[in-house]
């Protein structure tokens, strides 16, 4: 199915990359460090020249903390989206937010693509998405709260419980009017989710590209690949990588990253074993 | 005129296949334009048909790499010639390759020869056979016996040695420097003829002596390439 995000339209098997770019002081990764407006204009920057297709700007961060209401998630945001809708016309924006006030608002300045990592948690969000025609990802977060850690959650299926809800989100999002060519879908990994779940929804994503929308992961640095390997923060690009590879391999398109030159590689290399896109430079046996 | 107007003297490696480097490569697209220039001085020739040689593994009865490259490289410069493919077995005695050549300047109509060739292939540490010190002399001395179209010297090259050194293009060398010295002394002899009886025989000359041009000769990766012709 093509994905159509702002001005472009994606083909099957197009792995794109969303870069992460936090207008927080206090995100889990960054911890700060692009929370200033200039400073996240210069990620911008350098995410593009590393190949992002997509920057996904985030003005709250996903663990419980201080608390960050609609008008200074709106203060953090807003001019920044359309201060890098001016610098990059042809940039797909996407705005990382749970509250269609944030998203009005968003839009108005030129997003293109709302990322609601809550699960919908608020049903008007993708009202907003029709309204502005702007695309939508519908994440399973299975039904916690925002900004909540997941406690003592079980399923009877995980992968059964992501594609019933992300499936549900997506095909009520195009019935209210959101462009069905611009519905991804994403299985949450660590939202409301512990590491067996996040593991397992790796391993069975097939099961979600199967149903045929397109599937956003967002796997970068997250609990699930540190508990995993019993590494801190700072030591988890490998397996963050690895994880990378899995789903695009399984036909995930979209994939929500911290290192954005580290990703591109892997992505281009399973796109050559796939056969989707030749080497750079063959060489080998053939002079 | 007939016979064989102009050679040109191209190395084969795979690489030159459309699409085969993936992405473009540098020193190959340098190779590549080389390659299609010396066909574009054969085209100048006017020929009416292409006779392409090219060794054949013993592996390769079917379509042989060389002639592959060959056809590709004539397609890649828009030449729509009829095509007569010759192929020689790689390890041909000289010969039978002599002997292959001359069949082909008695070629009654208007002749551009595309041979397929290329040198040793142990020139580095990376090259594909590694690197062995008899590489680099035995290329320039080969390099050099076809720029001075010593086509006897061509044809007394070192099997053996040529064998050991991975040279590819020893046996349709042979072939060209049968071909080319059948046809620099029939022009010769017409020559000679044209002088004693002051008449010029219509249609029999072609050309006198071939003059050579280097278009490229370069080792990018351990593989001797010439790109020569001969016009």
């Amino acid at each position: 199915m093509t994905l159509n995000l702002g001005r472009h339209a994606y083909s099957d098997g197009a792995l794109l990359i969303m870069a992460i770019v936090n207008r927080t002081p206090d995100s889990f990764y960054d911890r700060g460090a692009t929370y200033g407006f200039d400073q996240a204009l210069d990620r911008v920057a350098e995410v593009v020249g590393q190949g992002a297709e997509i920057v996904d700007i985030g003005g709250v961060k996903a663990a419980p903390g201080d608390e960050v209401d609609a008008d200074e998630e709106i203060r953090r945001t807003v001019d920044f989206v359309a201060a890098v809708r001016s610098a990059y016309p042809d940039l797909v924006i996407s705005v990382d937010t749970w509250r269609h006030e944030v998203a009005r608002e968003v839009c108005r300045a030129g997003a293109d693509l709302l990322n609601d990592a809550w699960g919908g948690h608020d049903p008007r969000l993708a009202e907003v998405a029709a309204e502005f025609d702007a695309a939508l990802v519908c994440t399973h977060a299975g039904g916690v709260a925002p900004r909540t850690r997941p406690h003592r959650i079980s399923y009877s299926d995980v992968m059964v419980d992501i594609i019933a809800r992300t499936v549900g989100l997506a095909e009520r999002a195009a019935a209210i009017g959101v462009d069905r060519s611009r519905i991804m879908i994403d299985p949450g990994h660590d939202f409301g989710k512990n590491t067996w779940h996040s593991l397992e929804a790796t391993r069975r994503l097939s099961e979600m590209v199967e149903t045929g929308w397109p599937v956003l992961v967002s796997l970068s640095n997250k609990d699930f690949i540190g508990e995993t390997l019993d590494l801190p923060l700072d030591e988890r690009l490998l397996g963050t990588l690895s994880a990378t590879a899995v789903c695009a391999w399984q036909g995930a398109s979209v994939f929500r990253a911290h290192n954005v030159a580290e990703t591109r590689q892997v992505l281009d290399m399973v796109a050559a074993i796939r056969g989707t896109n030749p080497p750079r430079r063959a060489l080998r046996g053939l002079a | 005129m007939s016979g064989i107007l102009a050679a040109a003297s191209v190395p084969n490696p795979p690489l030159l296949l459309p699409g085969m480097t993936g992405g473009p490569v540098a020193e190959v697209e340098a190779l590549r334009s080389a390659c299609l220039a010396a066909i574009e001085t054969l085209a100048g020739a006017e020929p009416d048909l292409i006779v392409l040689v090219g060794g054949t593994g013993s592996g390769e009865l079917d379509s042989p790499l060389s002639l592959r490259v060959g056809r590709s490289l004539l397609a890649q410069a828009g030449l729509n010639l009829p095509i007569e493919a010759v192929g020689i077995p790689a390890d041909a005695a000289a010969e039978e390759c002599r002997i292959a050549g001359e069949r082909i300047a008695e070629h009654r109509g208007r002749v551009g020869l595309l041979v397929m060739a290329d040198g040793s292939a142990c020139r580095s540490l990376k090259a594909p056979g590694y690197l062995d010190e008899r590489a680099a002399p035995f290329d320039a001395m080969l390099t050099e016996a076809l720029l001075a179209r010593d086509w006897a010297g061509i044809g007394r090259l070192d099997r053996q040695l040529a064998a050991e050194l991975l040279v590819g293009g020893r046996a349709a060398w042979q072939v060209m420097a049968g071909a080319l010295a059948s046809g620099e002394s029939a022009s010769g002899e017409l020559a000679s003829g044209e002088l004693a009886g002051g008449e010029l025989a219509g249609g029999e000359l072609a050309g006198g002596e071939y003059a050579p041009t280097c278009h490229y000769r370069d080792d990018p990766f351990g593989v001797w390439y010439p790109v020569l012709t001969f016009s």
